[in-house]
C-alpha cells in the first residue's frame, strides 16, 4: 500500500514537467531518471500498443562492432533475470499478444500489442530486460547464425538490397554515420564477442536514453504509473550523451558497378541533402520532403507511363534522420534502354522543374491533398501512429513535428521547390551504383 | 487542414462493437458494411470472383484486367483518373490473387472528396475501355516481373510449389501468365473477361468507415447499378489430394536454400477447419513461440524464417512449411522439420502448448478487428467465401473447445507424410559435392 502511495506522489510531481498539446490526446512526461513517456489515446479498439525505443542504432557503430545494435536487439529475447530464454515471447503470447522488435540506423524499438487489460504486464516485462538481460554464449552462438541467415534472406540473395548497401558505404565516409549497413558485414557479426554486446547493452540501454510510447485504449494516467512504479527505480546513464557524436561524412562523386548473378538490371543514385535536424532553415528540409513526392510522380508519369523507359522509379528522402541523409532516384530499365539514356532524361526533368516551377502547380496542389488524407489515413494503425511518436523522440525531435507537419508541408511553393532542386541535385557531384545482371545460370 | 487534425484528435474516443451489416444489391451483389467512429474515412473493397483461376487457356489474363481498370474509361484517360484521385486524396488500387479479383478505394469522408472519389472508382470499374496501348505496356511490364520472379529463389520455390501442389488445376499456373501466353491476349479477351465476371452477381461489396448505413446503401447501390447483373462464377473443381511424393530440387545461385516442405489443405468450409487453424498456428504459425521455430530457430539457429501455414481458398489450398537455410545446412533442417511434423501428427500435444495456443489466439482477437484496414479484409473474405455472418463473433468461441486430440486427428486426416512434396531452390548440389570432398 505505502509503495502506492509513493507512485502517485511520483506520478503527480513529474506530471509537473508534463508538455501539454493544447486540445490534443498526446501525453507527454519525463521521468527523473530521465525515462521520456509519450501516450496517446485512441479509443476505437481496446487494444494498446507499447513501445520501448532506444536511441541507439547503426550510426552509433563503427567497425569491428557494425550491426551490433540489432545482435543486441536479437539477444533481447534470450532471457533476463526474471525470464528463461523465450519466455518473455512465450508469456506475452499466452496474454493473447502480438511482439517484436526492430533496429535502423538511428534506433531500437521493442513493441507489443495487446489487449487493453495487459498494460502493466507488457510495460513490467519491457522494463525487466532494460536491466537485467542474461548474456549466454550459448545463445549468442545461436542466435549470431540465426543473424547471419537474415543477411542472406535479407541482403546476400537479393541484388537490389546489394546495391542500396553499396549505395551507402560509397556515399558517407566509413569514419562517420550512415556508412556501414544495419545488420552489420558478415564478418563482424561472426565475430561479436560477448562482452561487447554487455557494453553496448550497459551504455545505451539507459531511462535517459529511451522513450516509452503508448498508443491505444488506456488512461495516460496509468501508463504513467505503471512506467513509474517499473522504470523508475533505474539510474541514468550520464555519460550517455559524450559516446553519440559522430555525424555522417559526405563523400561525392564516387560510383560502383556490380556485376551479379541477376536477371534485371537495376540503377541507385544519391545526393547529399540535409535532414529536419541538421538543416539551417526547417523550411528547407520540408522543401526537399515536397521534392521527392513531385518528382517521384512526375518521373513516374514520364518515364513509366508516357515514354516507358523505365518499368519502375522511386524518389526517396529521410526527413527524420539525426544527420546530414541523402536524397536517391533509383530505377529498373526497361528492356533496350540505357542507364545514361535514362539519367538524361531525369536530367531533363529536374532541370525543367528548376526552370520552369509554374509548371508543378497542378501536382503540387494535389500532393497536398494527398499529404492531408494520407495523415487522416494513418491514423488507422495504432502501430503506425506509435511509430512516428517514437521516432521523432528518438531522434531529438517534439512531438509537435507530427502534428506540424501538413501545414509544413502546405506552405511549400512551386518555387520553394525548384530552388531546393537547384541547390541540391548537382548532377556533377552525384554519386551511383549500378546493377549489371549477369543472367542466372 | 488544421481544422480536420484538431476535429481527428477530438474525435478518435468513440469505441463502437464491431457490427456486421449485410445485404444484397438489386443488381444481386453482396454487401457487407461496418461503421466505424473516430476517423473521418471510408475503405472500399469490390471482391469479383474473376481472378487467375479464372484463366481458361490465357494465363494472364485475368490479372491483367484488373490491372488495366483505371488506366482508361469512357469518359476519361488513365492520366485524368489518376490525377482525380489525387485530386481529393483518395487512394485507388487493384490487386488480382488466384481467387479474388480486388479494386479497392480509401478515401475522406468528407462530401466533397467521397463523392469525386465514388463517382471516378464507379466509372472505372462499370464503364471501362480496355486500350491497346495500355495493354501493351502493361504486358511489358509483366515480363519485367517474369524476370524478377528468376532472380528470387523465394518466388521462384513458391511458383514451382503451386505446380507441384496443384497440378491440372486452374490454380496451377502463375497468374502474371508467361512470355508465351501473355502473347496471345487480347483487348478483345480482357472485354470478354470483363462482360463475364465483372458482374454484379459475381462481386462481394465490402464497406468499413465513418459513414451511416443509408450512405453505405447508396454507394453499394451506385456501383453495382452501373455493372450487368450476370451471373456467379462457376465454381473450380477440388484440388485433387497428391498421389504421391515428390521431391523436386531447383539449382539456383543463392547462398541460401529455400525449402518448402507440404501438401494438399483444405479451403475455408472444411469440417476440420478450427482444429487445423488451431493445430497450425501452435506448430508453425504463431511467429517465435512456434513447436517448428522453437526446433530449428531457437534450439538449432538454422534459420530466420521458418513458417507453416494453409493457404484458404474456394477450392483446397495448400499446407506448407517454410525455411531458407545456408546451403549446406539444408538437409540438417529439412530432417528437423520433417521429424517435427512427424512428431506433431503422432503425438497430441501437451496441455500447456494448447492452452498457450489458444490464449494467444482468444486473448488476442480484439487485435484482428482494431483497423478499419482488417476489418475491410474480413468482410471482404467472409462475404467471398459465403462465411457465416457471426464468423468473427463466433471464431473465438470455436477456437475454445478444441483438444489436442482434436488437433491431432485432423492433421492425421489431413497430411500424409507418404506424400509430401518437398522442394529446395538454392545450390544445393555443389555444396553437397564439396562436403565430400
Amino acid at each position: 500500500m505505502i509503495k502506492f502511495i509513493v507512485y502517485i506522489t511520483l506520478f503527480i510531481h513529474h506530471l509537473a514537467f508534463s508538455e501539454g498539446l493544447g486540445s490534443s490526446n498526446v501525453s507527454r512526461v519525463v521521468l527523473d531518471n530521465g525515462l521520456k513517456i509519450i501516450v496517446k489515446t485512441d479509443h476505437r479498439a481496446p487494444v494498446f500498443i507499447s513501445q520501448l525505443w532506444y536511441k541507439v542504432g547503426a550510426s552509433d557503430e563503427s567497425r569491428p562492432n557494425t550491426g551490433i545494435s540489432h545482435m543486441l536487439e536479437h539477444m533481447m529475447f534470450k532471457g533476463s533475470r526474471d525470464y528463461k530464454s523465450g519466455e518473455f515471447s512465450r508469456i506475452i503470447a499466452r496474454n493473447g499478444g502480438d511482439e517484436n522488435a526492430f533496429t535502423s540506423k538511428d534506433y531500437t524499438a521493442y513493441y507489443q500489442k495487446m489487449h487493453k487489460s495487459k498494460l502493466a504486464l507488457a510495460i513490467k516485462m519491457e522494463a525487466n530486460r532494460m536491466r537485467h538481460l542474461s548474456f549466454s554464449d550459448t545463445e549468442l552462438t545461436k542466435e549470431r547464425q540465426v543473424v547471419i541467415e537474415e543477411r542472406r534472406l535479407r541482403v546476400e540473395d537479393s541484388p537490389n538490397a546489394k546495391v542500396y548497401e553499396n549505395l551507402r558505404l560509397i556515399s558517407f565516409d566509413s569514419k562517420g554515420a550512415y556508412h556501414a549497413p544495419i545488420i552489420g558485414f558478415q564478418t563482424d557479426i561472426e565475430n561479436y564477442h560477448l562482452s561487447d554486446l554487455r557494453h553496448w547493452y550497459e551504455t545505451y540501454y539507459a531511462p535517459n536514453n529511451a522513450t516509452l510510447v503508448v498508443v491505444g485504449d488506456v488512461d495516460p494516467k496509468h501508463v504513467i504509473e505503471y512506467a513509474t512504479q517499473y522504470f523508475g527505480g533505474y539510474k541514468a546513464n550520464p555519460n550517455i550523451d559524450d559516446n553519440k557524436n559522430r555525424p555522417s561524412i559526405a563523400l561525392n562523386k564516387q560510383s560502383r558497378t556490380l556485376k551479379l548473378k541477376a536477371e534485371l538490371p537495376f540503377y541507385a543514385m544519391s545526393f547529399h541533402v540535409p535532414s529536419l535536424i541538421t538543416t539551417d532553415s526547417e523550411d528547407k528540409a520540408y522543401q526537399l520532403e515536397m521534392l521527392a513526392y513531385i518528382l517521384d510522380s512526375g518521373l513516374s508519369k514520364a518515364l513509366i507511363r508516357n515514354q516507358q523507359i523505365v518499368s519502375g522509379i522511386g524518389v526517396g528522402y529521410r526527413l527524420y534522420d539525426k544527420f546530414d541523409t541523402l536524397f536517391t532516384i533509383s530505377f529498373i530499365p526497361a528492356q533496350g534502354v540505357s542507364n545514361q539514356n535514362i539519367l538524361q532524361m531525369i536530367k531533363t526533368q529536374v532541370r525543367e522543374l528548376i526552370e520552369k516551377p509554374h509548371l508543378i502547380e497542378a501536382e503540387l496542389r494535389r500532393t497536398k491533398v494527398q499529404l492531408e488524407a494520407d495523415f487522416v489515413f494513418e491514423q488507422d494503425q495504432i502501430s503506425t501512429q506509435s511509430y512516428y511518436l517514437g521516432m521523432l523522440s528518438s531522434v531529438g525531435l517534439k512531438v509537435d513535428k507530427l502534428l506540424n507537419y501538413v501545414d509544413k508541408m502546405n506552405q511549400v511553393s512551386t518555387q520553394d521547390v525548384a530552388n531546393i532542386a537547384k541547390q541540391y541535385l548537382d548532377f556533377d557531384m552525384l554519386n551511383y551504383v549500378e546493377l549489371i545482371p549477369q543472367g542466372i545460370k | 487542414m488544421k481544422f480536420l487534425i484538431i476535429l481527428l484528435l477530438l474525435t478518435t474516443q468513440v469505441q463502437a462493437k464491431l457490427s456486421i451489416m449485410h445485404w444484397t444489391t438489386p443488381e444481386g451483389a453482396k454487401v457487407l458494411f461496418a461503421q466505424t467512429q473516430g476517423l473521418p474515412m471510408l475503405d472500399i473493397a469490390l471482391n469479383f470472383d474473376a481472378a487467375s483461376s479464372k484463366d481458361g487457356a490465357k494465363f494472364g489474363l485475368a490479372t491483367l484486367t484488373n490491372s488495366l481498370l483505371g488506366t482508361a474509361s469512357k469518359y476519361h484517360s488513365q492520366e485524368q483518373i489518376i490525377e482525380l484521385f489525387e485530386s481529393v486524396g483518395a487512394q485507388f488500387s487493384t490487386h488480382s490473387l488466384k481467387d479474388m479479383a480486388i479494386v479497392s478505394l480509401r478515401t475522406l469522408t468528407r462530401q466533397d472528396n467521397l463523392q469525386v472519389a465514388l463517382s471516378i472508382l464507379t466509372e472505372v470499374v462499370t464503364q471501362p475501355v480496355f486500350k491497346h496501348k495500355y495493354l501493351n505496356r502493361e504486358k511489358k511490364q509483366t515480363l519485367h516481373s517474369i524476370k524478377a520472379i528468376k532472380q528470387s529463389p523465394a518466388s521462384i520455390a513458391s511458383l514451382a510449389f503451386d505446380k507441384a501442389v496443384f497440378a491440372g488445376h486452374p490454380y496451377e499456373h502463375t497468374k502474371i501468365g508467361t512470355e508465351a501466353s501473355l502473347a496471345n491476349i487480347s483487348t478483345l479477351d480482357l472485354a470478354q473477361h470483363y462482360q463475364t465476371y465483372y458482374v454484379a452477381k459475381n462481386l462481394t461489396i465490402a464497406l468499413v468507415g465513418d459513414i451511416s448505413k443509408t450512405k453505405a446503401k447508396q454507394i453499394a447501390r451506385q456501383i453495382s447499378h452501373g455493372l450487368n447483373s450476370g451471373k456467379k462464377a462457376q465454381s473450380n473443381p477440388s484440388v485433387e489430394r497428391l498421389k504421391k511424393s515428390q521431391n523436386i530440387h531447383i539449382e539456383f545461385p543463392s547462398k541460401q536454400t529455400h525449402l518448402l516442405i507440404g501438401q494438399t489443405g483444405i479451403n475455408r468450409a472444411h469440417p476440420d477447419y478450427y482444429s487445423l487453424y488451431l493445430g497450425n498456428h501452435i506448430f508453425g504459425g504463431s511467429g517465435l513461440t512456434s513447436i517448428l521455430s522453437d526446433e530449428i530457430r531457437e534450439q538449432k539457429g538454422l534459420a530466420y524464417s521458418v513458417v507453416s501455414y494453409f493457404t484458404k481458398m474456394k477450392s483446397n489450398g495448400f499446407f506448407l512449411v517454410k525455411l531458407q537455410t545456408k546451403n549446406n545446412q539444408v538437409n540438417q533442417a529439412q530432417k528437423i522439420a520433417i521429424k517435427t511434423l512427424k512428431n506433431f501428427l503422432n503425438y497430441p500435444i501437451n496441455n500447456q502448448q494448447l492452452q498457450d495456443g489458444k490464449a494467444n489466439i482468444i486473448g488476442g482477437f480484439t487485435l484482428e478487428t482494431a483497423s478499419n484496414a482488417s476489418i475491410l479484409t474480413y468482410l471482404s473474405i467472409i462475404g467471398f467465401y459465403d462465411l457465416s455472418f457471426d464468423y468473427l463473433s463466433g471464431f473465438t468461441d470455436k477456437v475454445k473447445n478444441i483438444s489436442a486430440k482434436d488437433i491431432q486427428m485432423a492433421f492425421i486426416r489431413l497430411i500424409d507424410m507418404n506424400k509430401l512434396i518437398i522442394l529446395s531452390v538454392g545450390q544445393v548440389q555443389q555444396e553437397n559435392h564439396n562436403e565430400y570432398k
